[in-house]
């Protein structure tokens, strides 16, 4: 079973890696991460352009993370079905569940990639205009995988729908929304309106808040993340998935293929 | 049973996702020490009744005319010793660690002028006058705190002129530009993670309304600043220094300064601020002085390798209202005889001594 998954995984990553789409995402973050300058005007210490950059340097590394996630992820099984070699693959000896979480391996692992890619990039260039290694670096990483780990399930999961404009539609909606579950919940309860707020509930719990996994505050101000919260938040991100695989095998499964 | 299995297997999921993201929200408000969003809302939604307030355009200019009174062209003694022109150094410093903002709208700018009116002259009725004759106004110096940063123009320092006047007089004719940066805008880029930005831009758009003079929406920005970015000093600055200067409410004001350095103790202006506030020299706050806590504060700043210059002084001006001028004498001879202090700070030592030992109140 492992195996079979990991050949499909590994087999997506090599897919993913030949697409040239990724070396010019790489060609526009590089050329957006070094727009240092740019930044440091906002700035009159320092320390300050440091958090600044920081700060935006994340932020864009966040955004193009996600758009990677949503390019690889609404193509790589699609592409499957459209070129019908999907078929050729289910003749082989193994679950469409498997196939399903392979592709999610694999797109998850080229997403991965690109975002150590340009954490790299900026931790680098924060190294050769400050002198300083970044020391907040691996827990950025830890939380930003978890957050793109959800954000390529979602997208996986929305790329079996029909259309492609819908899948881009449903994952930018789920991914703003899940960014501001909370206040939207706040919202729909003080507008008074029970039907609404019942609806925003349902959505608060079936969502997930992105809003959690943004440790930047904590990291920007150089203070630390203890290991019990990184735990938590790595069960509740395997939970997330688990029930992403869950929903994406069902509904493969179900797929008239 | 096989048959649903995956039905089974997707509400077990959806459960187990529910369970485990009620226990690490727990856990991520215990980490992140954060109030529930609904908390913060609420905390914005009181102050933003103020933002979206109408006021009336004659309201605001005479507001602006307001703030303009406080806005004076400077001119130190000779000396400039020490605590008289303290105020002013203090906020010297803020130039050091400030956040964006136009050099020439400089609030900080703002506290030295209105904290160093009480003991020199100003100018500023000249000032409008010559802009309402629409001459144009030549600056008697740059605005800023370099000059603060220099120790030459510690001896002679002439503070800088915010010219408020020229500002609203663009205002007036409409060529400012107005950066419109509203709070759902603001709110919004905070939750794409750009909270320091988002804290900037705000600061901007209420460096803006200050000159229109829509005081209730400057509030509403300086309290909803620190929100976005807890490590905003400036607006933590200028807060407590509208609340002082403008609203007399000074207990609050150093409230607001006290609960900053606790959230940011390496912040050395802070520290200096609650010092001036608690040292009280000229008596604006009222008879209260809370001397005690003064020279904490200025201990606490004089122990930072970046001190200011004249942190020895501060501390011996407080020792000596304290009526303990013996020790402020020793510890300003201890200062005045170190050889790394550059010569001309020596002497403004000395001076000090001489006053603390000629028996002046401070």
């Amino acid at each position: 079973m492992f195996s079979r998954i990991r050949l499909i995984m590994w087999d997506t990553f090599l897919d993913v890696a030949r697409h040239k789409m990724l070396t010019v995402h790489l060609v526009f973050v590089c050329i957006a991460l070094g727009l240092f300058n740019l930044f440091g005007h906002f700035s009159t210490t320092p320390s300050l352009e440091y958090r600044m950059i920081q700060d935006v340097g994340l932020s864009i590394i966040s955004l193009f993370g996600f758009l990677i996630a949503l390019f690889i992820g609404s193509t790589t099984l699609r592409d499957e079905i459209q070129r019908k070699t999907i078929y050729a693959i289910f003749t082989l000896p193994m679950g469409r569940w498997e196939l399903y979480t392979g592709k999610f391996l694999g797109t998850l692992l080229a997403a991965v990639v690109n975002m150590l890619i340009m954490l790299g990039i900026l931790t680098l260039l924060l190294y050769i205009k400050f002198g300083l290694i970044w020391s907040g670096f691996q827990w950025v990483a830890l939380f930003m995988i978890l957050e793109f780990a959800i954000m390529t399930g979602m997208v996986l999961l929305f790329s079996l729908t029909d259309s492609l404009i819908v899948c881009f539609s449903l994952s930018i909606f789920c991914v703003l929304l899940g960014s501001m579950a909370e206040h939207v919940q706040h919202l729909a309860f003080e507008a008074d309106i029970p039907l609404l707020s019942y609806l925003t509930d349902v959505v608060y719990w079936v969502i997930p808040n992105f809003g959690y996994f943004n440790i930047k505050y904590k990291i920007l101000k150089d203070l630390t993340i203890s290991p019990s919260f990184a735990m938590w938040a790595v069960g509740y991100a395997c939970c997330y998935l688990f029930f992403l695989l869950v929903a994406g095998s069902w509904a493969l499964k179900k797929k008239d293929l | 049973m096989t048959k649903h299995r995956y039905l089974l297997l997707f509400i077990f999921s959806l459960l187990l996702t529910a369970v485990s993201r009620h226990y690490y929200l727990q856990q991520h408000r215990l980490e992140m020490k954060t109030g529930n969003a609904r908390q913060n809302l609420d905390q914005i939604q009181k102050s933003s009744s103020a933002f979206f307030t109408n006021k009336d355009e004659n309201e605001s200019t005479d507001e602006t005319s307001d703030g303009q009174q406080t806005e004076t062209t400077a001119t130190c003694s000779e000396n400039c010793n020490l605590p008289e022109h303290a105020k002013g150094h203090i906020q010297g410093q803020e130039h050091q660690h400030g956040h964006e903002h136009e050099p020439e709208h400089d609030h900080a700018g703002q506290l030295v002028a209105g904290s160093a009116t009480n003991d020199i002259a100003s100018t500023a009725d000249e000032k409008q006058l010559a802009v309402q004759a629409g001459q144009p106004h030549e600056q008697t110096g740059t605005h800023g705190h370099e000059e603060f940063n220099s120790k030459a123009k510690l001896l002679t320092c002439e503070h800088a002129d915010h010219d408020h006047a020229d500002h609203h007089e663009h205002h007036a004719h409409g060529q400012a530009s107005d950066p419109a940066v509203s709070p759902g805008f603001v709110l919004l880029l905070r939750q794409l993670g750009f909270a320091e930005l988002a804290a900037n831009l705000l600061w901007i758009q209420m460096d803006s309304d200050s000159h229109r003079g829509l005081w209730h929406r400057v509030e509403f920005a300086l309290e909803l600043i620190p929100a976005l970015d807890p490590t905003f000093v400036d607006a933590y600055l200028l807060r407590s220094f509208l609340l002082d200067e403008y609203q007399k409410r000074h207990d609050e004001a150093l409230q607001i300064l006290e609960g900053a350095a606790k959230q940011l103790p390496n912040r050395i202006e802070l520290w200096q601020q609650i010092g001036i506030f608690c040292l009280n020299h000229t008596g604006r706050h009222g008879p209260k002085r809370l001397l005690p806590r003064a020279l904490e504060a200025f201990q606490v700043m004089a122990e930072f390798s970046d001190a200011p210059i004249q942190s020895p002084r501060l501390i011996a001006v407080t020792l000596a209202a304290m009526e303990r001028r013996t020790e402020a004498v020793k510890f300003l001879e201890a200062s005045s005889g170190d050889q790394t202090r550059p010569l001309e700070q020596r002497k403004i030592d000395q001076t000090m001594i001489e006053r603390i030992n000629s028996g002046e109140k401070f």
